[in-house]
């Protein structure tokens, strides 16, 4: 993947749903108004846990297959596709990047580069992971309630269960790519073991999510630097939530 | 009657339009050009506008999930939503066959003809298809 060399590096701990999917999209919407303008807007990568248990829904899933067992927990509609995610003991992370004008569908190499990239880091810890198509199931199927019981070829598998998954959404100039490394089971979705509960391998998120960091620079050649919201990025994911990923009818949207 | 590919506008955005006169007003019909939905492959859901819905050239008037990432629809021109495809939700597949009959999504009806004047015709989209690899 062709990528600027310098990129932005954003770790947002404990925030509240609505809020998290917001800053998100806020991003996506600087990103590609730059890129509008004719500037080369860098690489944006985010991690970031939440401060409750949440359920996202994927954007086109019906809030009415949530299951009452998820009535407990916080809940938020992504703007991403997919399946629903238990936010517990994961790491989410987001990845936005320009795009050319008329790019269109999904950007594999974005998320076999970010995969790989997991891929090296976890291997760096002595965990074994591989992409799904790779994997001796390589299982298939679409239909389930929960993005862990999924499976597209390029989701992360640790000895036989999905650990990573990602999902995109395209904006005229920018993508933004979500996903999710499941790192323990959470009480609210017990039948889903993380890379933890799968491996005897005691994983810090913050030592992981560093490897990750330098994989995926080796990988890219961008190197990421530490960094914070603009005051104008701050200012929109605000109104984003509010009138957005807040409201009951963005949750009922289907 | 079978759409000629060749004689429809494109969008940068992929999306075909054809113009028709009808009961004295122009007639937009929208869809997704062939080449874009080779490259969406597998598309999972369509969401349509409502009908009576003004929608801006350049606007998003739909969304489309493929594996792997949701995008949006931009209208090529602006102007009130008459018509959608309710049928093409709950038959995606059939697309890929036939993006440009079966595969209409929307018919406007134009408010404004300026933005028929930004689109590409045939041999210019062909061109930056051919350049985007």
């Amino acid at each position: 993947m062709t990528a600027p060399t310098a990129g932005r590096l954003l770790f947002h701990r404990d925030g509240q749903s609505a809020w998290n999917m917001a800053v998100d999209q806020a991003i996506a919407e600087s990103v590609g108004q730059a890129a509008a303008s004719g500037a080369a807007p860098p690489y944006t990568l985010r991690f970031y846990t939440w401060a409750e248990p949440t359920l996202s829904l994927g954007y086109f899933q019906s809030s009415s297959d949530a299951s009452p067992r998820f009535d407990r927990i916080r809940r938020v509609r992504r703007s991403t596709g997919g399946g629903a995610i238990v936010h517990h003991h994961e790491l989410t992370y987001s990845l936005t990047v320009p795009a050319r004008a008329g790019e269109h569908g999904a950007r594999t190499d974005l998320y076999r580069g970010f995969h790989a990239a997991v891929i090296n880091a976890l291997h760096r810890h002595g965990i074994d992971a591989r992409p799904n198509h790779l994997t001796p199931s390589n299982a298939d199927g679409n239909e389930a309630f929960l993005c862990f019981a999924r499976r597209t070829d390029e989701d992360l598998i640790v000895s036989g269960y999905k650990v990573l998954g990602s999902a995109q959404r395209r904006a005229k100039r920018s993508i933004l790519q979500h996903g999710s490394l499941l790192l323990r089971s959470s009480g609210h979705a017990s039948e889903l073991p993380g890379i933890v509960d799968l491996t005897s391998v005691s994983l810090q998120s913050d030592a992981l999510l560093n490897r990750i960091v330098d994989e995926f620079t080796a990988m890219t050649g961008v190197a990421f630097h530490r960094d914070a919201l603009s005051p104008e990025e701050q200012a929109r994911a605000e109104r984003i939530a509010e009138r957005r990923f807040n409201r009951d009818d963005w949750w009922q949207r289907r | 009657m079978s759409r000629d590919k060749s004689k429809l506008l494109y969008a940068e955005t992929h999306e075909w339009v054809d113009v028709a006169e009808q009961d004295g007003q122009k007639i937009a019909t929208i869809g997704i050009s062939g080449f874009a939905l080779e490259q969406l492959n597998d598309l999972v859901y369509m969401e349509l506008p409502e009908v009576g819905k003004t929608i801006d050239a350049g606007e998003e008037f739909g969304e489309v999930e493929s594996v792997k990432a949701v995008s949006p629809l931009y209208s090529p021109v602006g102007g009130e939503v008459v018509e959608v495809h309710s049928e093409l939700p709950d038959n995606l597949e059939k697309l890929n066959d036939d993006p440009y009959d079966f595969g209409w999504i929307v018919k406007l009806k134009i408010n404004d003809e300026s933005a028929l004047g930004n689109l590409m015709d045939f041999a210019a989209y062909e061109k930056q298809c051919a350049e985007s690899g």
